[in-house]
């Protein structure tokens, strides 16, 4: 069989834990005349030997056996730019998993191949990409050069000519044009080719231009229809959240994200991105569950870090406040975790005291006191012999531990000494705001004030259903906000009593009675209004 | 929803979805041994070449067929968009016929490509890869000793033909082209036929839609399969 020439020149890695698929595709290799062949059993390996060479083609399957995958080497290699961008990343695999699929498309793979492959079909592949590679090779250079102007010019050139690689030009150059803020040109572009067909990836484009010209309302719906029409179109999703942040609408973000999520699952910086939404938007089931899931997805992957670990068991602490039931589901998981941490990374002083004091959280949720107390000491000696100030994180952790020890007027005075330091720092309070009855910090007092109104306006409306969404939300934001919990009581009230008793609503007013009351006390100035509501729901639940 | 013993009641259609997809991956897994195994035992007599054909084709026809299921399982529960984006037909042809290269090579059958090399069209090259590839699967089987494969722009629509010289499609199958349910003959299902048929549909631009057409007048004298796409 006829095949191009230049294989002679190329170095070749191939990763396989059989032994005999390995043999095979060498053989191949080099019935095509390639030079240099290595081979690597496992995901480790693969990395080891590509650290030391420049491979120009790799070929590695999926499934490595125990360890890393196939997918968690080429995530590796990208993220340590350690891949030539002139590199061929052939990924081959036997299973033809959607989410494998997916999220192994985020790393760019040059090509997937689905086993069992024979050298006809290798060589076929194997002659494209090369051809394809010779032939942007030397815009792909001035991309690595970081000289963006001689890219777009090379792509125009080539663009110019109609041939087999102008749709990868044209897609290369709209991503130029827009890293270059040349919107006129990108839309031009993309407008082009959406002439001839509307395709996902002028569309994405489209929308990400009119995005960056300032028109973030119409760059949303349009990229809501492309996800709609085709809802395995990542991009679509990645542009959209880059949207809702534009917007500033983090409850979006969170809808946008869970939705990603579903599509692709095993994507590990998208589930972490979601677990840090929801645990902004003090969505516990979410952020926990997606914590969770970016914990597992990182055993093997360069995207791991230590914050992940400690944060999913601080959003299991947390859900405990909510529910119980599903935090008591999760804590099993938290706990191994949280233990697993000093030996999986090398916790900084002030990292093993968090540690602790997240671990002693979820002990007090299960009702383990004594191991709880164990671990709050644990903690408190390690901060003892860190030099002051301690970050807030860690003192909002300390603060936690003590609360739930049943230690909380040590708490409540760590907090009030919180607050007391941070007077001038609003990022500080707005991390302390969820802990306490009223927000400090400017932009949470709006927050509240604005969720509150809007509330108060629908109920005198007598729109019921609107206004307990406000406060469902301002409640979810503010968990221990009296005024908001007794404002949900009141709606919620007021709608049954226009509309009569539904059994869903009044369990919701019961539970929220519930928590009011074991947080105040008759000296408190809303206790008057707790007690007559509360009358109200008695005498309500008679009828 | 739940039945009148509190459960709620099984997804069949999900059930057979996941365990589909175990026995796609196992039966990846056999053909791929399979494949070495034929790598490291050349051929000696004809009865091991037939006998390799047949294991062979067995199992990528059970292959084909687990796929196709997915597939239309995921049609049906809207996860298997059409991914439109420009690609040279030569290309998905060539990868096709180099995919079954050796069953081709068992079975003694010849085959010929006439496409043009600068034909380039919009489609989905995943879904047409494998509609060209349950086709070809078939025709090794029906087939005397002679496939064409071809591709054209025709009145604005590319056409991917299949002609081969067996006996032709059965008339039953001739019959029926408008009929969107999966027909259960003596000859099979005719699953291959309602996946082409539904890949082919989905691909539509403007007012136009995809289309497949069965003939038995091919140039090679059996039967012929026609892929229209806009």
């Amino acid at each position: 069989m006829a095949h191009r020439s230049g294989y002679s020149e190329l170095t070749a890695l191939v990763v396989d834990n059989f032994d005999s698929f390995r043999t095979t595709v060498c053989k191949m290799l080099k019935e095509f005349g390639v030079g240099a062949i290595d081979t690597a059993g496992n995901g480790n390996q693969a990395l080891k030997a590509c650290y030391s060479n420049d491979y120009d083609l790799v070929l590695c399957d999926y499934n490595l056996g125990p360890g890393r995958s196939g997918q968690h080497v080429l995530e590796e290699l990208r993220f340590r730019k350690a891949l030539k961008r002139s590199s061929l990343f052939v990924l081959l695999s036997a299973e033809t998993d959607k989410s494998m699929i997916m999220a192994a498309f985020d790393n760019e793979p040059d090509a997937y191949l689905s086993k069992p492959i024979t050298t006809r079909v290798l060589q076929q592949r194997l002659d494209r990409l090369l051809q394809q590679r010779d032939e942007l090779l030397r815009i792909h250079e001035a991309i690595a050069a970081g000289s963006t102007e001689r890219a777009i010019a090379l792509c125009r050139q080539k663009i110019e000519k109609p041939g087999r690689y102008t749709g990868a030009c044209q897609k290369l150059l709209g991503t130029l044009y827009l890293q270059h803020g040349a919107h006129g040109a990108a839309e031009a572009l993309y407008r082009q080719v959406l002439q001839v067909r509307q395709l996902d990836w002028a569309r994405v484009g489209l929308a990400r231009v009119r995005q960056a010209q300032g028109d973030v309302a119409v760059a949303a719906q349009w990229l809501g229809e492309i996800v709609r029409g085709n809802p395995l179109c990542m991009p679509a999703y990645d542009a959209l959240a880059e949207n809702c942040q534009c917007r500033r609408d983090p409850q979006q973000l969170q809808a946008v994200l869970q939705q990603a999520a579903a599509v692709s699952p095993r994507s590990i910086l998208r589930q972490k991105y979601l677990a840090e939404t929801a645990a902004g938007n003090n969505d516990l089931p979410v952020a926990a569950s997606a914590y969770r899931r970016t914990v597992r997805l990182g055993q093997y992957s360069c995207h791991d870090c230590i914050e992940n670990h400690i944060n999913f068991g601080r959003a299991v602490a947390a859900l405990f406040r909510e529910e119980r039931r599903a935090a008591e589901d999760l804590s099993r998981d938290a706990l191994r975790v949280l233990a697993d941490i000093p030996r999986r990374f090398e916790p900084t002083a002030e990292q093993g005291g968090q540690t602790h004091l997240v671990e002693s959280q979820v002990y007090a949720g299960q009702g383990n006191r004594l191991r709880a107390g164990v671990s709050l000491q644990a903690g408190e000696e390690t901060l003892q012999q860190l030099p002051a100030p301690l970050s807030v994180e860690t003192q909002l952790d300390h603060a936690m531990a003590l609360s739930v020890n049943g230690k909380r007027r040590e708490a409540d005075k760590l907090l009030t000494g919180l607050i007391e330091h941070h007077r001038n720092d609003q990022q500080a309070l707005e991390k302390i705001d969820r802990l306490l009855e009223e927000p400090q910090s400017d932009a949470n007092r709006r927050t509240v004030a604005e969720l509150n109104r809007s509330g108060i306006g629908h109920y005198n409306d007598r729109q019921f259903k609107q206004a307990i969404e406000y406060f469902m939300r301002a409640k979810r934001l503010f968990p221990n906000h009296i005024g908001v919990h007794l404002n949900l009581v009141q709606a919620l009230l007021g709608e049954m009593q226009e509309y009569g008793r539904e059994e869903e609503r009044l369990k919701l007013c019961s539970a929220t009675i519930a928590k009011i009351e074991s947080r105040i006390d008759h000296t408190h100035r809303q206790y008057g209004r707790f007690a007559k509501l509360r009358h109200s729901l008695v005498q309500l639940e008679r009828e | 929803m739940s039945d009148k013993t509190g459960r709620r009641p099984i997804d069949f259609s999900f059930v057979l979805a996941s365990s589909v997809h175990d026995m796609k991956n196992s039966v990846s897994m056999l053909l791929n041994s399979l494949e070495e195994v034929i790598h490291s035992t050349p051929i000696e007599n004809e009865q091991q070449r037939r006998r390799f054909g047949t294991l062979q084709y067995e199992a990528s026809r059970i292959n084909t067929e687990l796929i196709q299921l997915l597939s239309i399982y995921r049609m049906q529960t809207r996860r298997l968009p059409v991914n439109l984006d420009q690609h040279y037909v030569i290309d998905v042809l060539e990868e096709q016929l180099a995919r079954n290269h050796m069953l081709f090579e068992t079975r003694s059958v010849g085959v010929e490509m006439d496409c043009d090399t600068d034909l380039a069209w919009f489609f989905d090259a995943d879904l047409v890869g494998s509609v060209v590839h349950n086709v070809l699967v078939n025709c090794a089987r029906y087939t005397r000793k002679a496939l064409q494969i071809s591709a054209r722009q025709q009145a604005g629509m590319l056409c991917i033909s299949i002609a081969d010289d067996g006996r032709g499609y059965p008339p039953a199958m001739l019959r029926e082209p408008d009929s969107d349910t999966v027909y259960a003959g003596e000859e099979g299902t005719h699953l291959g036929l309602f996946f082409a048929r539904e890949v082919a549909a989905m691909h539509c631009e403007d007012q136009r839609r995809g289309r497949v057409e069965l003939a038995n007048d091919s140039a090679l004298g059996g039967g012929l399969f026609s892929l229209y796409l806009p």
